[in-house]
């Protein structure tokens, strides 16, 4: 029996040390309360890691209450600080009779050159009535660890032509709690290519940097053009993407393959209104031709030239070559088809072609069907045999002598 | 009575133009003539306003159509003279003046199936060989060509009929007709031409003594009329007489080419009727012994 009641004594004993033993998360007899949900991580060196800190008023305590935050101790060369929607603060007034939280952020930013091992930094939050707070906090220096910033391309290898442009699409993905700035730039291309960034929505404005909210991603284009005397083969464009404040960052390969075997894309097309008609022998129709410049040049001295065909003649109504096309331009030429005469009924095509000091375009066909009129037969049967009947009454009527 | 009398006489002379045989072969050849410029011309002409009307070789009819009126007006009293017919005509109750006005009414009727058979028959082979389009503009401007191209033929057999009327002998008619077509029909522009060169040393197409000299030839009114140009004739003045190109340019209206040409019409109508008036009064003043 004494033995029993020993073992209970001893337990709550224990049990008191235990409690007694224990960190001072917080202080409940301290005006403030600190609530930190997570106490370590793990970060690359150079980069920056957050810690959330909720800060809470006491309980019952309906008086205005402050808090100075500060950092007590950290390692040498790190940087640590609490930052409250962006800014960095260093203390915090809550108003009276008014229970009230507050989140604020601890960044923290170890060297680039950090070995990698577990670091603590200390962080005191001393309120204005009771005792100061501290608390620890563990960063673990890993230089194998993941960057929280991410790229990607869905469509990594593309194929050309020498000295045809291509567009790499490719998406930057911060997986940060907090807005990151990045710098984009080429960390390889082959000599003599050029490799520019363009910002995705009208695919014109170079960019050199993005800044990417929370949780956030945003799309560029890798605009690579390669050289003209470039051989067959796949080349490697390796983009790199770097954190402003600490110069970490990720790179995206990107394979452009040449081959000059591949159908070149023309810069100038042509669309003509029509590509089937049907005339009558001796008949004309016009149609209109649109000649655009789908590149990105500008092209001189473009004309519409066609191909002449037996029986059809072709007039262009324009006044000579366009001087200028610009890139996107596009014009529209009236062209007259007159079938001659004495065509005979038949279904020939018309070549046309757009050619230009810098380019010319694929040929177009439009398809003439020559059908005789049978009205015009008609008339013609019904002329001859009003003649005729004009004839014969004449000789009948005035023919005897 | 009277007037019975000379449709008579135009029957008689319709029925006598109708069996002559060389009548017949000059009628065949002509519309073949017609036929194959035409059917030619359509392989050719790709520019006009109107591919049937520019097929029309309006350059052939207006050099050769005369040579119908020719035929059918150089013997035309002359004939009746020498055979002595005339003399037994006028012992019926009839006057000169029906003999003539029925020969010359005659000879228009034949003259107009002539002209309508010939184009009807060339153009309606056209449109049954080509296959082409035929709208009711040019079948319109068809119908004026054939009268201006008959206006523009009877002003020669006008002229055959008074030379006829005139000379005892039908070679001698023959002889000064075809003169008068050489001169005025086909070569008035080329005469003109050099003399105007040699005389001025002007060889420029456009000034105003030509243009005035050239309408004095038939030749010139028919082709301003219908195509615009001051001269057909074989060597002339190959210049275009107004921004309009006749009646066979479609992209003005006919009323407006009728305005236009309004005084070349007028002459080609007019010309005819004084010659007949002439021819007629010459006749009735002719001593008709043989």
């Amino acid at each position: 029996m004494f033995i029993k009641q020993n073992f209970k004594k001893l337990g709550i004993a224990l049990i008191l040390i235990i409690l007694l033993t224990l960190p001072p998360a917080s202080a409940d007899w301290s005006s403030v309360t600190v609530i930190t949900s997570i106490t370590g991580k793990v970060v690359l060196p150079g980069d920056t890691v957050e810690f959330p800190i909720t800060i809470e008023k006491g309980h019952n305590n309906s008086d205005e209450a402050w808090c100075s935050l500060s950092i007590k101790d950290k390692s040498d060369g790190w940087s640590a600080g609490f930052y409250n929607d962006g800014d960095q603060v260093t203390g915090l007034t809550f108003p009276e009779d008014k229970n009230s939280s507050k989140k604020i952020t601890l960044r923290v930013k170890p060297p680039i050159n950090t070995p990698n091992g577990a670091y603590a930094i200390w962080a005191d939050f001393k309120p204005d009535d009771g005792d100061t707070i501290s608390q620890e906090f563990v960063v673990n220096v890993d230089s194998e660890a993941v960057l929280d910033l991410d790229i990607y391309s869905d469509m990594p290898g593309l194929e050309t032509r020498p000295n045809d442009p291509v567009e790499f699409y490719v998406t930057l993905e911060n997986d940060y709690d907090h807005r990151v700035t990045a710098s984009i730039n080429v960390a390889e291309k082959p000599d003599s290519w050029d490799v520019e960034f363009l910002e995705e929505g009208n695919g014109k404005y170079r960019i050199t940097k993005t800044s990417i909210a929370a949780n956030d991603k945003q799309n560029f284009i890798v605009k690579v053009r390669p050289s003209t005397n470039v051989s067959d083969g796949t080349y490697p464009v390796i983009v790199d993407v770097a954190l402003e404040n600490s110069q970490i960052g990720v790179s995206q390969q990107l394979d452009l393959t040449i081959n000059r075997g591949i159908e070149e894309e023309k810069m100038l097309t042509i669309f003509p209104e029509s590509k089937s008609i049907n005339l009558n022998p001796g008949s004309s129709r016009e149609i209109v031709v649109n000649l655009r410049n789908s590149g990105d040049r500008t092209l001189n001295n473009v004309e519409l030239k066609i191909q002449g065909v037996s029986g059809i003649t072709t007039f262009v109504r324009s006044f000579g070559a366009i001087d200028e096309l610009e890139p996107g331009e596009s014009r529209e030429i009236p062209v007259e088809i007159k079938v001659r005469a004495d065509a005979s009924p038949d279904t020939k095509e018309i070549l046309m072609r757009a050619v230009s000091d810098e380019a010319e375009s694929e040929d177009e066909r439009v398809e003439v069907s020559v059908v005789k009129s049978s009205s015009g037969g008609f008339i013609g049967i019904g002329m001859i045999i009003g003649a005729l009947l004009l004839l014969v009454f004449i000789v009948s009527k005035f023919g005897r002598r | 009575m009277k007037g019975r009398n000379v449709f008579v006489i135009a029957q008689k002379e319709v029925a006598d133009h109708l069996q002559d045989t060389g009548f017949l072969v000059l009628l065949a050849i002509y519309t073949i003539i017609i036929f194959s410029s035409t059917y030619m011309s359509g392989s050719f002409v790709h520019q006009e306003s109107s591919m049937l009307l520019g097929s029309i070789n309006v350059k052939m009819i207006a050099m050769f159509a005369p040579l119908i009126g020719i035929v059918l007006g150089f013997d035309a009293v002359v004939r009746e003279q020498k055979s002595g017919s005339l003399n037994v005509l006028l012992t019926h109750p009839l006057f000169r003046d029906n003999i003539i006005a029925g020969k010359l009414l005659g000879s228009m009727l034949v003259l107009a199936a002539i002209i309508i058979f010939s184009v009807f028959v060339s153009i309606g082979t056209l449109l049954i060989f080509y296959g082409v389009e035929i709208g009711y503009t040019e079948i319109i401007r068809i119908f004026v060509f054939t009268i201006l191209t008959f206006f523009y033929v009877s002003i020669f057999l006008g002229a055959a009929v008074l030379i006829s009327t005139m000379v005892k002998d039908g070679t001698d008619s023959l002889t000064y007709n075809v003169v008068v077509w050489l001169f005025i029909g086909i070569l008035f522009g080329a005469i003109l031409k050099t003399a105007i060169a040699i005389l001025t040393g002007d060889i420029s197409n456009e000034s105003v003594l030509i243009t005035q000299l050239l309408n004095m030839a038939p030749i010139h009114h028919f082709a301003e009329a219908v195509v615009g140009r001051i001269d057909l004739g074989f060597g002339g003045f190959n210049s275009a007489g107004s921004v309009i190109g006749g009646i066979f340019d479609t992209e003005y209206t006919l009323t407006q080419c009728l305005i236009e040409f309004k005084m070349n019409i007028v002459v080609l109508v007019v010309t005819p009727a004084i010659l007949f008036i002439i021819a007629f009064i010459a006749f009735l003043r002719k001593d008709i012994t043989l």
